[in-house]
């Protein structure tokens, strides 16, 4: 089987607009959150979310052109666009041997509302641009489509676990031949406020709308839910043969992927489901969990993910769990939905790559149930070479992706 | 203005170009208008003039310049072009 490895590296989220300015959020602690802009949020009890500012999108295409596109595909295409040139990928010679394959989870929701407001409240015909402005598959379809990659191409769609299954089915096909390389990642817009308010009831969502910049607080005592937040991260990713002959950077390799089902709740994760991803994961990457050094957490900052999680780490690690440093950057740019598993899988790369351990960012009062070395409050300078990274989703689908520092 | 002014006008503003170079005689490609503009541009049309093109009065696959366009829109107009209904209330 060959083995796969991450060339390139392109993101946009609420703590930075590409991977310069996202990486020293991280070491700088900064948080992405704040009260949401993109509407009045006033009528909701959430009030806070990790929006994109001050996106543009003018090196992409001309602004007239980006009228066509939602936010969703645009977002993407500048993730895409970013890893591309950062591993001066080119596929000009071999694109029917490259594969697109990206997760969200909600979609271009933007431009389903607006379609919907259209139709039953101005009752005017859609726009007949309407279908590729808001299939779920079209930021894939774009960004195929501007680099020539021909090969697979797909858009997941397992909620809060969409981008760490698309990096996993890239890798996958990538080991097994079935493509050389892939740019692979995830994409979620923050929700229009139907969608958002539809969160809201759900109550699983943080109303710290006094202090939104310490909205979300990962396995906090006083955590209140998570912050929505929106973003792309997207990751050139190669077999080591295409890599090596090129003479590509690598930042680390797709060492493992484990995959789970709870199948036991829509909406409440269940430990065993999350064990059962970990352990797949290091029985994929061939690694015991006593080489495990750094783990992203899914880290959610809701009632119910942080003390499970943690209970699923126990039950990995054993008597080291204490020792695994384990961290939520969720903290700082908020959860990504569909995103999030990619965005996640950038910020353990760029800390192995640049010797930190992200921190969990406002964890001051550490609940009793959330046990572990979270990393509080700051980064801390680390060399670490293998590590995990969870995502576990609505749905009960649960990915957990293995790096390792290339050798 | 005159109604082929007003739809190269809709041209001109959905293709970010000025209306001075949308004439007649310049064919799509020329234009960089594929298939969806060109459906989506008559959607623009139909919106503006409360009309509906009928699915067979422009193919837009062979329509080849803006004067095509213009002068499907002025007969449309012309006959007062009912909503594209079946004509057989038994199909579908």
């Amino acid at each position: 089987m060959r083995r796969v490895v991450v060339t390139g590296l392109g993101v946009i989220c609420s703590i930075g607009r590409n991977q310069a300015e996202f990486l020293s959020a991280l070491r700088e602690s900064r948080s992405g959150t704040s009260r949401i802009t993109s509407f009045d949020p006033g009528w909701l009890h959430t009030q806070v979310g990790a929006e994109v500012k001050n996106a543009n999108f003018d090196h992409l295409m001309e602004p007239n052109d980006q009228r066509h596109l939602d936010r969703h595909t645009l977002l993407a295409l500048c993730a895409a666009d970013e890893a591309v040139r950062d591993a001066g990928f080119d596929c000009s010679a071999d694109g029917h041997r490259v594969g697109v394959i990206l997760g969200t989870g909600q979609g271009p929701c933007d431009s389903i509302e607006q379609m919907m407001h259209e139709v039953a409240v101005e009752h005017r015909k859609p726009r007949p641009t309407t279908i590729p402005r808001t299939m779920f598959n079209a930021a894939t379809g774009h960004v195929s489509i501007r680099y020539g990659a021909r090969g697979p191409s797909q858009m997941i769609v397992t909620a809060c676990a969409s981008s760490a299954h698309a990096l996993g089915q890239a890798a996958s096909f990538i080991r097994h031949g079935v493509a050389d390389a892939c740019l692979a990642g995830g994409v979620e817009v923050f929700p229009s406020m139907g969608l958002l308010a539809a969160w809201d009831t759900l109550r699983v969502m943080s109303r710290a709308n006094d202090h939104p910049e310490r909205g979300c607080r990962p396995f906090n005592r006083d955590r209140e839910g998570f912050v929505m937040g929106e973003g792309s991260a997207v990751l050139v990713l190669e077999s080591e043969e295409r890599a090596t002959a090129r003479g590509a950077r690598i930042y680390g390799e797709i060492a493992g992927v484990g995959l789970s089902s709870d199948a036991h709740h829509i909406t409440q994760p269940h430990v065993d489901g999350l064990v059962l991803a970990l352990r797949n994961a290091l029985a994929d990457a061939k690694i015991d969990a006593d080489q495990v050094q750094y783990v992203n957490a899914h880290g959610t900052g809701t009632p119910i993910n942080d003390p499970l999680e943690t209970e699923a780490l126990h039950e990995l690690f054993g008597a080291r769990a204490k020792d695994v440093p384990v961290s939520s950057t969720k903290s700082a740019h908020g959860h990504t939905i569909g995103a999030a598993g990619a965005i996640e899988a950038t910020a353990t790369l760029l800390g192995m790559n640049h010797g930190f351990l992200p921190a969990t960012l406002h964890l001051d009062d550490p609940d009793p149930a959330c046990d572990l070395d979270y990393v509080p409050l700051t980064p801390r300078e680390a060399r670490f070479d293998v590590a995990l990274s969870n995502s576990f989703a609505f749905g009960g689908h649960n990915a957990v992706l293995v790096f390792r520092r290339y050798s | 203005m005159d109604q082929s002014r007003e739809i190269i006008e809709i041209i001109a503003n959905y293709k970010g170009l000025s209306a001075d170079e949308v004439t007649p005689e310049r064919t799509f490609e020329d234009l960089g208008i594929d298939s969806l503009d060109a459906i989506d541009i008559v959607y623009e049309v139909e919106e503006k003039y409360g009309i509906d093109v009928p699915q067979d009065a422009l193919d837009l696959n062979t329509a080849q310049t803006v004067a095509d366009l213009l002068k499907v829109v002025e007969k449309v107009r012309a006959n007062g072009a009912a909503p594209d209904a079946p004509t057989d209330a038994s199909a579908g």
